[in-house]
């Protein structure tokens, strides 16, 4: 793949498939891949030991992967066996490293004609790999670092106090809380949008641990304070879902807003919040909301899912304007059951055909086992468009139920039902139609009727094979 | 190569357009046509769009297959593409004057670093086509930034990833689709409905083909002299991945770092279409399989339902790349990308629709488009490529340990095997985070 790679390289490819192998112990991995970061051993061989620890390494290899933290090289490496080492040791290393990287000296050295645009002065890297440390902090979770970070809060460099705000989030208990609102009233404005990102992981972390209360507040804080738009939006999301049914108020707010971006919001909020009293508020909302906007409350409406919303999504689809006609038949066709047979049958006779062909398309996929049935008996009594629509349906689900009552259509004087006929037993006709259809040949004394049972027969028997030949021989 | 555009074009016979699906559909009686009409009708897209109502969009790191991407968001008329970035000189140019004599202007703006592009206020969406190393940052990043994202497959690097990326995307209420456009092609949908609707009555076992199921690893090559920033930026290249020196050859950008160097292959690259669709076929798109056993070549999987996964490369009945097949205890039905469909009985195909071979994405890039205004769930959103991607890297962390794991879905963590814990995350690369 790689010709000419180091051995670095065949290393990697070699590594903890190897062991396995090999049925190496775990622990004499770890020793090995310890004396790898000790050695004199070529760069790549120390990154890929590095990762390997990942897999292996213990407690005993954190003071091994520590010192790399300070080296421009191997610090990303290093924090991967560091992201994932069980236990206190790597906590207290990135603690460590945290609190020491600003006061002393990086390694770099890595040549500038290889290294790519690295930062060049020693502040500027110490920062860079600074803010890694602080990025692995908050994966890790670590809650005794969490004086550490909203101290790194004030750093003078925005994107050590960025990461130090994202990472309390991910930390995301009272005491990062606290931190976080306390430094989103006073933030510069250049850093407020990345404290408003750290805010609302917290406060998502808070309400994934029942902290409502403390949630509701720093979201509240977001929504209220001056930030780009993204993230007052991320904050009123965070305010309406976390207050659930009192939240309402709220979110009826932004449906009604004329900002597009609040509307966008809305509708996407009104799929997640649950409860009835939210399918009533939004379905309120449909009734009174401008043309343009009931299509789209409409489709938020049958996301929902719920029967309150299946209601309003039925009577949609019977009688509406047909923008909204047409979200009501999308949504049926997503979610629909046996129900909307009546309200999608009626649909598919509309000489629309933006109406009809959706509806035929949801009706042949409605599911439930009681539609075939209900197919199959509304076809005797039927006529003109629904007679067409029935068997239209009836053969693109399969029913071979309905196949007697089609192959009768086959010399309906409607010749768009006597096609439809013609279409369905194409699609679904067996050597039984064959037989039939070649017996009502016989029969029948007129042309038009002749010629068309004629060409189903010809497509049948193409379709059907050999089986067909008995019954067309008794033709004359 | 899958996927490729070249291909994808060709296949698909260049004149494939979504009017004349549409047509074709609606003739046949075909699949899913309302989200196309309601788009027609309800959501203004009446011929002309007036410049109000177009999505603006921006694209990040559009290769080989990001400028066939683009072409199929271009060919929508309720699009404007304004800005291209990518750390390649070359192929940011050769995305501005694609733009340019499209909108025969000199508009497109180019950048080399993400971050100036996302900070454009007037971006609505974007079309995120870098390798795999950096797409879930990049569409993090995004989102943060209140961009509605498209992002190429392999979305995620590990199984905390694509946690990370559904949250993101929950968080900041954005619009996401991965581009696993076989979620919006006909004959892959057919065969998932079918499962899904109980015709092959009750699901026993789902195949799928990722095609080369072995872990690999990325590493460390020799050094070479960097190139000028302006030509290749290769800090921004490598992005989240560990630091390491610059060798051209890590700059195809597709295989670099995919799966996060322990584990990727082919489990990865095509499950993240075939493995999908047996997801979505088993209606587990918020759910993934609870046990993985590398067997011979193959890898099975097994879901809390009981229904088997089977990734495998051999006996397929020859549909074209990326097949799945679906056994329920009533029926079955194969597909892949030739777009043709075999079952065990012609009834199952009767409501099939007209044949799309060659897996375009212009359907795909349609819903999402579709779903930017009407701020519903994509086809592919965030939801259903996180479990996807998901059971893909667990797969491939059965791979790498060569046993068998099990998985709690719930909690997304590995049953009592820290070794295989320890490979659902890596850490990034400063200052990238998630």
């Amino acid at each position: 793949m790689f010709a000419g790679l180091g051995l670095a390289f065949a290393f990697a490819l070699a590594g903890p498939a190897c062991a396995q192998d090999t049925a190496t112990s775990a622990k004499e991995q770890e020793r090995a891949l310890i004396q790898v970061l000790r050695s004199d051993a070529p760069p790549g061989e120390k990154a890929i030991a590095c990762k390997k620890l990942a897999i292996y390494g213990t407690g005993e290899a954190v003071p091994a992967l520590a010192p790399l933290l300070f080296d421009e090289r191997f610090a990303s490496w290093a924090r991967i066996a560091l992201e994932a080492i069980p236990g206190p040791a790597p906590d207290k290393a990135l603690r460590q490293a945290a609190g020491d990287l600003r006061g002393r000296p990086v390694v770099g050295g890595i040549d500038s004609s290889i290294s790519g645009d690295l930062p060049g002065n020693n502040s500027e890297l110490q920062a860079r790999l600074l803010v890694g440390v602080i990025n692995s902090i908050g994966v890790r979770r670590d809650k005794e670092a969490v004086n550490l970070l909203a101290h790194k809060l004030n750093d003078s460099d925005a994107a050590v106090a960025a990461a130090a705000a994202v990472s309390l989030g991910k930390i995301g208990d009272p005491q990062a809380a606290a931190a976080l609102r306390r430094a989103l009233a006073k933030a510069p404005a250049t850093l407020r949008p990345a404290i408003a990102e750290g805010c609302v992981r917290c406060a998502d972390n808070l309400l994934a641990e029942a902290r409502r209360a403390d949630a509701i507040k720093l979201y509240d804080a977001v929504r209220q304070a001056a930030l780009p738009r993204q993230k007052i939006l991320e904050g009123i999301r965070g305010s309406i879902l976390a207050r659930g049914s009192a939240g309402i108020p709220l979110l009826m707010e932004a449906l009604r807003s004329n900002d597009r971006q609040y509307f966008n919001l809305g509708l996407r909020v009104a799929r997640e919040l649950p409860g009835r009293d939210a399918t009533e508020a939004v379905a309120r909302e449909f009734r009174q909301a401008a043309a343009d906007r009931r299509p789209l409350l409409l489709l938020a409406l049958g996301d929902r899912a719920d029967a309150t919303a299946r209601a309003v999504v039925m009577r949609a689809a019977g009688n509406s304007e047909k923008p909204v006609r047409c979200a009501a038949i999308e949504i049926l066709d997503r979610s629909g059951d046996a129900s909307a047979l009546g309200v999608l049958l009626n649909d598919a006779t509309n000489e629309d055909p933006e109406i009809s062909q959706p509806s035929l398309a949801a009706l042949a996929r409605l599911p439930g086992g009681n539609v075939d049935s209900e197919l199959v008996a509304r076809l005797p009594d039927s006529s003109g468009r629904m007679r067409e629509a029935l068997i239209t349906v009836a053969a693109r689900r399969g029913v071979e139920r309905a196949l007697p009552l089609i192959v009768r259509s086959v010399g309906d004087p409607n010749a768009e039902t006597r096609a439809a006929a013609i279409q369905a037993l194409t699609l679904l006709g067996g050597k039984n139609e064959v037989a039939e259809l070649t017996r009502a040949l016989e029969k029948s004394r007129i042309p038009d009727e002749r010629a068309h049972i004629e060409k189903v027969l010809v497509a049948l028997s193409g379709r059907v094979g050999p089986t067909c030949v008995p019954p067309l021989l008794a033709l004359n | 190569m899958n996927d490729s555009p070249n291909a994808a074009c060709k296949r698909s016979g260049n004149n494939l357009t979504r009017r004349r699906f549409l047509k074709s559909t609606l003739k046949a009686g075909g699949l899913l046509l309302a989200p196309q009409i309601v788009r027609g009708s309800v959501l203004g897209l009446n011929g002309t769009v007036p410049p109000s109502e177009r999505i603006v969009l921006g694209g990040i790191g559009l290769g080989h297959r990001g400028t066939y991407d683009l072409s199929c968001f271009m060919g929508e008329p309720d699009v404007q593409f304004v800005a291209v970035c990518d750390v390649k000189a070359k192929r940011r140019n050769a995305i501005k004057q694609k733009a340019d004599e499209k909108y025969a202007n000199k508009d497109c703006a180019t950048y080399r670093d993400l971050r100036d592009l996302l900070a454009r206020n007037d971006i609505d969406a974007v079309l995120i086509a870098t390798g795999p190393n950096w797409h879930a940052t990049a569409a993090t990043l995004a989102a943060e930034a209140g961009k509605d994202v498209y992002c190429e497959k392999p979305c995620s690097k590990n199984i905390a990833q694509s946690l990370q990326l559904r949250d993101t995307f929950r968080r900041t209420a954005r619009v996401f689709q991965a581009g696993t456009q076989r979620r919006s092609l006909p004959n892959f949908m057919y065969a998932v409905d079918l499962a899904r609707r109980g015709k092959l009555g009750k699901l026993q076992t789902l195949y799928a083909h990722p095609d080369g199921l072995a872990t690999s690893m990325s590493g460390w090559a020799p050094p070479e002299p960097v190139p000028p920033k302006e030509e290749v930026d290769w800090d921004i290249y490598l992005g989240p991945a560990a630091w390491r020196p610059f060798n051209n050859k890590w700059l195809d950008g597709f295989n670099f770092e995919k799966g996060g160097g322990l584990t990727g292959g082919g489990c990865l690259e095509w499950g993240s279409h075939c493995v999908d669709l047996c997801q979505w076929a088993n209606d587990a798109d918020r759910t993934a399989p609870i046990e993985y056993e590398p067997q011979g070549d193959q890898l099975h999987a097994r879901y809390a339902n009981g229904v088997k996964l089977i990734m495998r490369d051999n006996g397929w009945i020859g549909l074209g790349s990326c097949p799945v097949r679906f056994e329920g205890d009533t029926g079955w039905v194969e597909t892949g990308d030739d777009g043709d469909l075999v079952a065990s009985a012609p009834a199952l195909l009767a409501n099939k629709s007209a044949k799309v071979s060659g897996y375009p994405a212009n359907f795909h890039v349609r819903n999402f488009l579709d779903c930017v205004k009407s701020r519903a769930q994509t086809r592919a959103n965030a939801e259903a490529a996180c479990q996807s991607h998901i059971t893909c890297h667990a797969a491939n962390v059965a791979l790498f340990l060569k046993r068998k794991v099990r998985f709690d879905p719930v909690n997304s963590e590995f049953i009592g095997d820290e070794q295989a814990n320890r490979l659902r995350s890596e850490a990034l690369r400063e200052p990238w985070g998630l």
